[in-house]
């Protein structure tokens, strides 16, 4: 009966169709994404859609309405910011079928794709930090964006490091889920507050999203559902990563413990005879046949059973010899 | 009949409760859930008043705090300047002061495991995550009422303050009920785990960081007072009280999967 | 056929007599004759079983002692019956309640005392009861408190913070706070431990007193000690790998005989 678990465990997660598709995916998201950046350098017009609030000098620079060539750093973070926060998305969704549930596979499935939305988000942080360096001439600015990346990244640190700090793994894994819904419900706040809220040393970039001309529109697109798809790859070859690990994990378990049926067969015959020898000891001690008293108790009759309280005794589970046999499998 | 013992032979399952039977239903009357909030707040109170360990802990902490930015704006001649960033400092040094309180605020739960005792009883999860979380804001704000006014002592005296620098009063409970409402949850999970302390550290800044930012920008407006900039302040308490309500609204929902299995 | 007129007529006195008492909190629930009953109770988390398909039947008024190996489920057993965890699968029946669809209206119901004394060291022994018992009913129960105080002995020191006593002093005030609230059912989580032979012998005459308080109250006990398990109790229970290797009425069973599958099921181990 634990093998079919187990089963259900594996198949759910890896659903044939889907999973045949995901090379495909990646390649796709990959072809797509390259692409975005291809055109966004050749193609997309230079942007008059980008400026700031005021112009401001950044280490030394005057930043006016000049944000020209860094606006193209557009196309490939917003896609990228999108494929995390969706990929987390999936973390909380996972957590909350596990607060639900309370069945281990969730719990991977959440660490998961809490992973990859850390690959994600450390990814853009490199490169955009980077970006900032070439383009504002400084490493690190407090902008809305970059803050929200960084923000999200400390979270997304802090639910690993919770987790390494729980030994129990029923616990671990509730109390991430905790974190990892508080964690997904908190950073769009934090996106929203670095934008609602002006800081007054730093530019706010406002942008006309919705009037981008199509030679804008399009790579943004085509990077946008790219990203997704690798997105959408990456995680699910991490699940099956993942979930093998932890069915390995569990065969190993499974191992350990056949080897201990073994002390438990020798066991029950030893408990057999003793329990033999005791319900000869205690016939005469209990006013009671004690062949009535297992049948009173399958009646489900309560009153009756509580009344004698002599049943009880024999109350080993069937099914305990039975079991072994049925583990061989 | 009543407190007779039962001199059957089967005594312990003939043995009817008749004997206990009127102080049981009067025993079994229920608690309403704000008798419980008063009780659970009114021991987390009176044990603080008479150890007075996590205010005391935490009012030497601030202090120690505000040493060391003495020493950090030792150089700064210009008072005005440390206005310009009042706000930021002042929030850095309620942050950390509140990191402090709430690792201690469960240290007497732990102990020997008073929380499990609050568990067996029907009390609804969420009023134990209120009261505790009341306990702490009460805490955290009493520790403000010292250390705020310090602030300045040390750092504002001789600066000229906007007409404006009441209003900083706002934002300073805007953002600690936030604190201590998203604190108490976090620090529920953390205070079983190895090097709780600077766990609790690493979940919390991050998760408060919106708010953190939110009122260190009304209090440095309301710090500045400068002509026209007030709308920002207003701007900035209103989503300072968005967050309070999403993350507590949050934080009570799941405070039940932080307590038990 | 003798044992069906006991049964008839014990039925019938228990619901005569405690309807009364019944009818503020638990509609229709004249003190069943099973304090538990429990169908297949399993607490499993992936693979990892602690519980696995436990069936249990308590009567009413029975000590159970419950015996087992390191890992064998004891503990993980009596936080479900505390219902201070969910079984993952299974049926729980507690004093007529079922326990999983309404745990607050049992919980009234339930004691626990474990080697963790629950108290706080910086209250006193008066405003710990009444804490505690502020929790059951709103306004502390000054009469049970004082009752309680004077049962463990403890009038004496009520006023003084809980820090100032003896672990032995603590543990009794513990009995105390556990039967604040008039428990049915009282847990015992390895109660013994940190207790001096003295101390272990005067906690035993109280949960004596317990007892015989009411005899209708029912106690289930996890200890590692087999004599004072097996001397308490009325019946005994031995899990291994979080199954029930046997389930007995004490008066049936051979001391020595017991003790050695105990010692047969400590063989077992566990994963």
């Amino acid at each position: 009966m634990a093998h079919n678990t187990l089963q259900t465990d594996r198949t759910g997660r890896a659903g044939g169709a889907l999973e045949r598709l995901v090379p495909a995916a990646l390649a796709l998201g990959v072809l797509l994404v390259l692409i975005d950046v291809v055109w966004t350098f050749t193609l997309a017009p230079m942007v008059q859609g980008a400026e700031l609030s005021e112009p401001v000098v950044i280490a030394g620079q005057q930043i006016t309405t000049k944000l020209l060539l860094s606006q193209k750093i557009f196309y490939l973070h917003v896609p990228v910011a999108v494929a995390s926060f969706a990929v987390m998305a999936f973390a909380a969704f996972w957590a909350v079928r596990f607060l639900m549930t309370g069945e281990r596979r969730f719990d991977v499935w959440s660490k998961t794709a809490m992973e990859v939305t850390l690959v994600f988000v450390a990814a853009t942080m490199i490169s955009g930090d980077l970006w900032t360096r070439f383009e504002w001439g400084v490493w690190w600015v407090w902008e809305p964006r970059l803050t929200t990346y960084f923000i999200l990244m400390l979270l997304v640190i802090g639910y690993f490091i919770l987790r390494n700090a729980i030994e129990d793994p029923e616990r671990r894994a509730r109390f991430s889920a905790v974190f990892g819904i508080v964690a997904f419900v908190d950073a769009p706040i934090s996106f929203l507050i670095t934008r609602l809220v002006p800081s007054s040393i730093h530019p706010v970039v406002f942008r006309t999203d919705s009037g981008l001309p199509p030679m804008m529109l399009i790579p943004f697109l085509l990077g946008l559902f790219g990203m997704l798809l690798v997105a959408f790859a990456l995680t699910r070859i991490a699940l099956r990563i993942n979930s093998d690990a932890a069915e390995v994990e569990e065969l190993k378990e499974r191992l350990e413990e056949q080897d201990a049926w073994r002390e438990r067969a020798a066991a029950d015959e030893a408990l057999e005879r003793l329990r033999a020898a005791g319900a000869k000891l205690s016939a005469p001690a209990a006013d009671v046949a004690p062949a009535a008293a297992p049948d009173v108790r399958r009646a489900h009759n309560p009153e009756v059973v509580g009344s004698n309280a002599a049943p009880a005794a024999d109350a080993t589970r069937d099914s305990d010899q039975s079991a072994p046999s049925s583990q061989e499998v | 009949m009543a407190r007779t013992p039962n001199n059957q032979p089967k005594a312990r399952c003939a043995e009817p409760p008749t004997s206990a039977a009127p102080r049981s239903s009067a025993a079994r009357r229920r608690a309403s859930s704000w008798q419980q909030y008063r009780a659970l707040l009114a021991k987390d109170l009176r044990q603080e008043i008479r150890t007075r360990e996590m205010l005391t802990s935490m009012v030497v902490y601030a202090l120690l705090v505000l040493t060391v930015y003495g020493a950090a704006l030792a150089q700064v001649g210009d008072r005005l300047q440390v206005v310009s960033f009042a706000g930021g400092l002042l929030w850095a040094l309620i942050v950390f002061t509140s990191l402090l309180g709430l690792n201690r605020s469960f240290a007497h739960e732990t102990e020997s495991s008073c929380l499990e005792g609050i568990l067996l009883a029907p009390v609804d999860r969420a009023v134990i995550f209120l009261a505790k979380a009341t306990a702490n804001l009460i805490f955290l704000a009493v520790v403000e009422c010292i250390t705020v006014p310090l602030f300045f002592l040390f750092f504002l005296s001789g600066a000229e303050l906007a007409a404006t620098t009441p209003y900083i009063v706002l934002p300073l409970i805007v953002g600690t009920i936030g604190v201590a409402g998203v604190g108490t949850l976090l620090a529920t999970m953390t205070i079983d785990t190895r090097g709780r302390d600077v766990l609790l550290a690493i979940l919390l800044i991050p998760v408060i960081f919106p708010l953190l930012y939110a009122c260190v920008s009304a209090t440095s407006v309301a710090f500045m007072g400068v002509e026209g900039t007030f709308g920002t302040f207003w701007t900035s308490l209103a989503v300072a009280a968005a967050y309070d309500v999403v993350m507590i609204a949050a934080a009570w929902g799941l405070y039940e999967f932080a307590v038990e299995g | 056929m003798g044992t069906r007129s006991v049964a008839s007529s014990v039925a019938s006195e228990t619901g005569q007599s405690s309807a009364p008492a019944s009818g503020s909190f638990a509609p229709a629930a004249p003190a069943p004759a099973l304090a538990i009953s429990a169908r297949g109770l399993t607490k499993r988390f992936g693979e990892r079983r602690a519980l696995d398909g436990v069936d249990l039947d308590v009567p009413t008024g029975a000590f159970v002692s419950i015996f087992g190996p390191n890992g064998a489920g004891k503990t993980t057993l009596l936080r479900q019956l505390a219902l201070l965890a969910r079984p993952t699968s299974g049926t729980l029946n507690i004093l007529g309640i079922d326990a999983l669809e309404e745990p607050n209206a049992l919980r009234p119901r339930l004691g626990l005392i474990s080697h963790r004394s629950m108290l706080y060291g910086d209250l006193s022994a008066d405003e710990n009861l009444a804490f505690y018992s502020s929790l059951y009913t709103g306004e502390p129960d000054r009469a049970r408190i004082d009752e309680l105080l004077r049962l463990v002995e403890l009038d004496h020191r009520r006023n003084d913070p809980v820090r100032t006593y003896s672990r032995g002093m603590q543990q009794r005030l513990s009995i105390a706070r556990a039967l604040v609230n008039d428990p049915d059912l009282v847990l015992l989580d390895e109660p013994y431990s940190g207790l001096d032979p003295h101390a272990a012998e005067l906690f035993d005459e109280l949960i004596g007193r317990a007892r015989a308080e009411r005899a209708s109250r029912t106690f289930i006990m996890v200890s590692h000690d087999l004599d004072k398990g097996f001397d308490l109790c009325t019946h005994a229970l031995i899990l291994a790998r979080g199954q029930v290797v046997l389930m007995a009425e004490k008066a049936g069973l051979d001391r020595d005989a017991f003790r050695e599958l105990y010692l047969a099921t400590v063989g077992m181990g566990v994963s």
